[in-house]
């Protein structure tokens, strides 16, 4: 069929409005999928932001719970000292009032220059910024009676700062005290003990492993 | 059935026949004067809009029969349209008719060329319906549809003569070789009811026989079955007026099983059998027709407006539909949305205020439980002081003539406690080291006995019980004398003195005590 056999007028008659209604719809099919991707963009940026908040939200009550748990726990330990810096004089200080308030005819230390420690426990979650520290201490004792080694390692667990631990320790009679003296050194000790403590982000780094 | 008009053109008029469901209807008839035409005109100025189809039954048509040779398609459909060209040039209503090989004429291939010789006989109508846009489904010629009518009712033998009875007092004779259309007449006879009809009808069916031997396209021997559409007593009538029936064998068919055949609603009446053909034409798209040249072919551009309207008004409700279900969607997204924006704006106002009252513990939640953890570790794994002295102590209190002179104990680790790990030279870094578990246990007790009468049996014995009772009532699990008094081996060397005076050497030993330990509460 050529152009020239086109009845234009015949062709428009009745075509019109059908033809219009179409280019509507097209429109409006148009604008109703613009508006429905619009809705399912920011549908779907609420719901990432739902599925973000819901996960912050659960990983401040797993922290919450933490800190429930663990709270009186770490006040314990920042207490008796093991969470904080070491500290030399309260350590020097503690053995030399323990020695003598106890009457001790002797007393000696060797404390070593402080070790960084590999954490022994893991924490997947977090934790990254503790640090433990210890130092190896050797300490000779000149004893009335064995039971002053008792008391003595007592007062130190109670009043030094940090954790303490005796790995080796040995007690032996002085030769010839076959009598026992009321004040002179009966008993010689000599033991191996750790100081240990951590360091924890609400310790001020300048002065923590001093 | 659709509702369908056919414009029949006869020699002398167009008739009106309208097809509804029940039956064809023969309407108007307007004679080709100015008169009818303008008449014809009027009637299509009310149903200018009306699919319409022509149906051309005139006496001035014509067939002739060619043969080509065996070509390609193209250039057959090119030489079928030159020689039509040439025969029929004065007329724009001709066909060429490929037919195919015949059997008896060896490689040659058969073509049929028909046209209305007179076109003076279609233009006028054909003007006024192009003048007043009507659509025309096709021009078709009635004997090049009696081809696939006369198969409707029969299997046409190989020489067939196709007869009806139209516009009263006319006879349509088609003339098939092999149920393919070769020749055709239209002839006047008196009127069907005179007595007379049944001798014309024979004459005219002579006629035919003598035109087609003269055209041979029928030789003298051959038999020409005459298939006739009448009704029994106009059958009686016709084979009355037979007078010689050598070669010819005739065959009636009735016109109501004919009319149903052929898909005519309602009867036929007996002189109009031309109703056949356009119930025919009607029901099954003819195979040939006249083109009609150059002329606005308006029943292809309704189709086309058709088409055009039923896409958009198709597209449109689809559309609409898509928009809809699309616009719903978006304002349940957009709903969704709200609820999960309100829903996020209260879990982050929680969030903040939890977080407000969580901000004021300053060291880090995980840290905290790390701090925690390492602090039970390191109390797990320490020894108390008073544990191995508290062990002994139980132990040597029912063992009055034993006494101890040294004690020492030290723990065993399950890794290297880094003591080696320091660093070498004073500017280097120290690695860190590990804080070991406890893996065992080790003391040494250094003793004598007291008072002590030389008697080494009775000192063996009394050795041996209290290291039996240390690992009787003591956590240590393995207890070993590692010394006594005197060295029992044989393979060892002793040396000793007697005293007369009764002094003896004092009944030194030693006991090494091991505890493993074997969960971590050590």
């Amino acid at each position: 069929m050529k152009l020239a056999d086109f009845d234009w007028d015949y062709l428009r008659k009745d075509t019109l409005w059908p033809t219009v209604s179409a280019l509507v719809a097209t429109v409006i099919l148009l604008a109703s999928s613009l508006f429905h991707d619009r809705q399912k963009e920011l549908h779907a940026t609420y719901s990432v932001n739902q599925v973000s908040i819901h996960a912050d939200y659960d990983e401040l009550l797993y922290r919450r719970r933490l800190v429930d748990r663990y709270h009186r726990r770490y006040d314990q330990f920042q207490s008796l000292g093991f969470v904080g810096r070491e500290s030399r004089v309260d350590w020097v200080e503690t053995i030399r009032i323990a020695a003598t308030g106890m009457y001790l005819p002797h007393v000696s230390y060797d404390i070593e220059p402080q070790l960084e420690v590999i954490t022994p426990v893991d924490s997947v979650q977090g934790g990254t910024g503790i640090q433990t520290y210890l130092s190896k201490l050797e300490m000779t004792l000149g004893l009335v009676h064995e039971v002053d080694l008792l008391r003595f390692f007592q007062r130190l667990e109670t009043e030094a700062p940090g954790l303490m631990k005796i790995d080796r320790c040995s007690l032996s009679r002085q030769s010839g005290a076959d009598q026992a003296l009321v004040a002179g050194t009966n008993i010689v000790a000599n033991c191996s003990l750790m100081m240990l403590s951590v360091i924890t982000s609400d310790i001020d780094p300048q002065v923590a492993g001093s | 059935m659709s509702n369908r008009r056919f414009f029949y053109i006869t020699q002398d008029s167009l008739i009106v026949w309208s097809l509804t469901r029940t039956g064809l209807q023969e309407g108007i008839t307007f004679s080709s004067s100015d008169e009818g035409f303008e008449d014809f005109s009027a009637y299509l100025a009310d149903s200018a809009e009306k699919s319409s189809t022509m149906v051309v039954d005139v006496i001035e048509e014509e067939f002739v029969c060619d043969t080509i040779p065996k070509l390609g398609t193209g250039d057959r459909k090119s030489l079928i349209e030159r020689r039509l060209a040439r025969k029929f040039s004065r007329t724009p209503y001709r066909i060429g008719i490929y037919q195919g090989h015949w059997r008896e004429k060896g490689d040659t291939q058969e073509v049929l060329h028909a046209a209305v010789t007179n076109h003076e006989l279609i233009d006028p109508w054909l003007e006024i319906i192009v003048s007043h846009k009507t659509p025309v489904a096709g021009i078709y010629s009635v004997p090049l549809l009696g081809e696939a009518l006369l198969c409707r009712f029969r299997k046409p033998a190989e020489h067939s003569l196709f007869l009806t009875q139209h516009q009263g007092n006319k006879l349509r004779q088609v003339f098939l070789q092999d149920g393919k259309i070769r020749s055709a007449r239209l002839s006047q006879t008196p009127s069907p009811d005179s007595e007379e009809y049944g001798s014309s009808f024979f004459t005219e069916v002579q006629r035919s026989r003598r035109y087609l031997e003269r055209t041979r396209l029928l030789s003298a021997n051959d038999e020409l079955n005459i298939y006739v559409v009448a009704h029994a007593d106009r059958a009686e009538r016709i084979l009355a007026g037979i007078e010689n029936r050598a070669e010819m064998k005739v065959h009636f068919i009735d016109p109501d099983s004919a009319g149903k055949l052929a898909g005519v609603p309602g009867d036929l009446h007996p002189d109009h059998f031309e109703a056949l053909y356009l119930a025919c034409c009607a029901s099954k798209k003819p195979k040939y027709r006249y083109l009609m040249r150059n002329q606005i072919n308006y029943a292809r551009l309704a189709r086309l407006r058709h088409a055009v309207i039923a896409t958009a008004a198709t597209a449109a409700v689809g559309f609409s539909v898509v928009s809809g279900i699309m616009l719903a969607s978006g304002l349940e997204l957009q709903d969704a949305s709200r609820t999960i924006e309100s829903q996020v704006n209260q879990l982050q106002e929680t969030y903040r205020r939890e977080h407000d009252e969580f901000q004021p513990i300053k060291a880090d939640s995980h840290e905290m439980k790390l701090a925690v953890d390492t602090g039970d570790y390191i109390l797990r794994n320490t020894l108390p002081v008073s544990w191995v002295m508290q062990q002994i102590g139980s132990v040597m209190g029912q063992h009055a003539d034993m006494h101890i002179d040294g004690l020492s104990w030290e723990v065993e680790a399950t890794q290297d406690t880094g003591s080696n790990n320091a660093a070498r030279r004073p500017n280097d870094r120290q690695m860190p080291v590990n804080i070991p578990e406890i893996a065992a246990i080790y003391a040494n007790l250094n003793g004598r006995i007291r008072p002590y009468d030389g008697d080494l049996r009775d000192a063996f014995a009394k050795i041996e019980e209290l290291a039996s009772s240390l690992e009787s009532r003591t956590a240590f699990e393995n207890v070993v004398v590692t010394e006594y008094p005197i060295d029992p081996r044989p393979q060892a060397s002793v040396s000793g003195e007697v005293n007369v005076r009764g002094e003896v050497l004092p009944a030194e030993f030693s006991i090494r005590l091991t505890v493993r330990i074997q969960d971590e509460a050590g």
